[in-house]
């Protein structure tokens, strides 16, 4: 966690580290975020921009043509290296287990996810 | 039989509503984002736009447009702060002489953006830095009463309409007596010499 910067731990952080690590390395988009773990818009944007200036989370915007989806690109948002070791270790600390789904929600670690 | 014809009325606009939502959140979530810096403007759309459309269910569509216009409301608040801050060269409370000089320190830049006071927010949008009243007992070297009572007013989150209907005065005379104040203290315009007023009012605090 060295090379990251700290960023303050709060319900919604937890929850939203939990998704990422859950669908790594899968990126997640704002909506996804909504949709699963129930996070208010006016707390997840700032969220995930403070998890991106902090280094734990990297984005790129979705890579298709707007004009031929018919909606804008999504920004998608997914876990640096040092990030995914960050938040498996911090949810570890928090007494969440990373590497099973929560009660009622998500769908447990994806493939690409390596247990620590 | 009012509380039946109340409830039908409200379920009815409930439907309406939720019926609509995806077309009342793209429109929320655009103006909104329309508020904001024109560097962030596009980018916080698009992003919200998208996300909205994948938002599942018409309340939570609602509920993520409203979250993102209060979001543009703490942004502008923010920007309009750190521009009022950086704007001013700060003083601190043990350099600035007994009675405040007041003068322009703002380069032209700096101005512009200072301008969407005026121009972009409403009285009910202020940021509360401009709510700050400075210390009571300042006087500005060569403003009257008057002068000294419309500034604290404005300062208190009056607009010159407000202050005017509250004096009982027509609106260009308070206006008048606005530009004065602005020719005396050798400022551009009434509103950047309550800037620099609310900024020293904020200091005051520190």
């Amino acid at each position: 966690m060295s090379d990251l910067q700290p960023v303050r731990i709060s319900g919604p952080t937890l929850k939203a580290l939990s998704l990422f690590l859950e669908r790594n390395p899968s990126p997640l988009s704002g909506a996804d975020l909504v949709n699963e773990k129930k996070i208010l818009s006016g707390t997840l944007y700032p969220l995930l921009d403070r998890l991106e200036t902090a280094g734990w989370l990297e984005s790129e915007w979705e890579k298709v043509d707007p004009s031929s989806v018919g909606r804008p690109r999504k920004r998608l948002y997914r876990l640096t290296g040092a990030g995914e070791r960050s938040a498996r270790s911090v949810l570890q600390e928090h007494g969440i287990d990373v590497g099973q789904k929560e009660e009622g929600r998500g769908t447990g670690p994806s493939p690409g996810w390596v247990p620590a | 039989m009012t509380t039946l014809l109340l409830s039908i009325i409200g379920a009815f606009i409930a439907t309406l509503i939720l019926e609509r939502a995806p077309s009342i959140s793209r429109w929320l979530i655009t103006r909104s984002a329309d508020q904001l810096r024109v560097g962030d403007r596009k980018t916080r759309r698009d992003q919200w736009l998208a996300d909205n459309e994948d938002v599942i269910g018409s309340a939570w569509k609602l509920i993520h447009a409203l979250g993102c216009s209060w979001l543009c409301r703490i942004a502008i608040t923010q920007s309009i702060r750190r521009a009022l801050r950086s704007a001013v060269r700060r003083k601190k409370v043990a350099e600035r002489p007994d009675k405040p000089r007041i003068s322009v320190t703002l380069n032209p830049q700096q101005l512009a953006r200072l301008d969407i006071i005026h121009e972009k927010i409403k009285p009910s949008n202020r940021p509360p830095l401009l709510l700050r009243l400075p210390d009571e007992g300042w006087r500005i070297d060569g403003l009257s009463d008057e002068e000294h009572q419309l500034c604290r007013k404005v300062l208190a989150g009056y607009t010159l309409e407000d202050a005017a209907a509250d004096a009982g005065r027509p609106l260009e005379e308070i206006q008048t007596l606005a530009d004065d104040i602005a020719a005396k203290t050798g400022f551009p315009s009434f509103a950047h010499f309550c800037v620099q007023l609310s900024i020293l009012g904020v200091e005051d605090d520190e």
